[in-house]
């Protein structure tokens, strides 16, 4: 091996110290990533399960997050999307004791037509009560909106900040 | 004899490596290997693609289309037309997942690449630069999955001649 003479004076220095690189997803079609997807339902029932010695629902607050629900016609495709959202419409909120309601019963429910982000304070002459028939320790909450082909980014959901209840000693 | 001192540009090699990145509702992603931030040119580039498709995934849809070189973000519409970014470069490759629903592939991708496109970004969506963006194009199928699959490996590396004089 010859030598090359060069002689470095210092320390040598590095690029590498920042970030190496960035990733980006994009969508080739329907992505649902990307894209608004029809719901695919008229109504949507979860439970919150609650405490087995619970005697007396008071009070749960509820928070539609940022980007949370907020249903809207389908106002058809654009060049990138097969659907994509129109107007803004309402949506119902109620409450059972056995996640049984009719679609005319949840119809009479709160009416919701705001954009998100918004709290929901609901009383206890709302909320299910450990009295009530069907109770099985879980307050089911439900949307209603009535048609399938309306569109949301949001899930139909709703977040839980709050519950404040009486419990047996 | 006329003495004749050549003074080449500084090269600067750099590489990125991507590991166990979960793909969701996404058929085209892209890397961006980020330049040192006084070079000229880039030169070459090589890379190396090790994706494993999600047992959910349709048979058919468990392929590389395409590898892309582009000079921003593109997308493939709904009608099969393309918005297409200025500067593009597409090569259809054609690969499918062996039985075990892995594709492994390395490639020399410097015969796309805009060897004047190795401006720095701080980050994606600032400002359009020129860069190189390198983006692997799969089957719009894997765009409805929220797990598509997982890249087990992408690695890109590129040579860059740099300011500064050796």
């Amino acid at each position: 091996m010859s030598d090359t003479g060069q002689k470095d004076k210092g320390y040598p220095k590095t690029d590498l110290d920042d970030r190496d690189f960035d990733i980006v997803l994009l969508y080739g079609g329907s992505g649902k990533f990307a894209c608004i997807t029809p719901l695919g339902a008229t109504y949507e029932v979860y439970a919150i399960e609650v405490p087995k010695h619970l005697i007396f629902n008071r009070r749960l607050l509820l928070q539609n997050i940022t980007l949370g629900f907020d249903p809207h016609t389908d106002a058809g495709a654009d060049p990138d999307c097969p659907n994509t959202p129109g107007s803004r419409v309402p949506w119902y909120l109620s409450f059972s004791a056995d996640g049984v309601l009719t679609e005319d019963e949840m119809a009479q429910g709160v009416k919701f037509n705001q954009a998100p982000p918004f709290d929901i304070e609901v009383q206890a002459n709302s909320l299910p009560q450990p009295t009530d028939a069907g109770w099985d320790n879980k307050i089911y909450v439900h949307l209603y909106w009535g048609n399938a082909s309306y569109v949301s980014y949001g899930l139909p959901t709703l977040q839980l900040v709050k519950h404040d209840y009486d419990i047996k000693i | 004899m006329i003495g004749n001192k050549i003074q080449p540009y500084k090269y600067s090699m750099k590489i990125g490596t991507l590991a166990d990145f979960e793909l969701s509702g996404s058929s085209l992603v892209g890397f961006y290997l980020v330049p040192p931030k006084n070079a000229i040119t880039l030169e070459n580039m090589i890379m190396h693609f090790k994706i494993q498709f999600d047992a959910s995934s349709a048979a058919g849809d468990r392929k590389i289309n395409r590898i892309v070189v582009t000079d921003n973000s593109w997308s493939v519409r709904t009608d099969g037309s393309e918005f297409r970014a200025d500067y593009f470069r597409p090569l259809t490759v054609d690969l499918t997942a062996d039985g075990n629903r892995i594709i492994d592939f390395k490639m020399d991708v410097t015969s796309l690449i805009n060897k004047n496109n190795a401006d720095y970004a701080e980050q994606y969506g600032a400002d359009p630069v020129d860069i190189n963006w390198v983006f692997v194009e799969m089957p719009t199928g894997i765009n409805d999955l929220v797990t598509a699959g997982v890249i087990k490996l992408w690695k890109v590396e590129g040579l860059y001649t740099t300011k500064g004089i050796r």
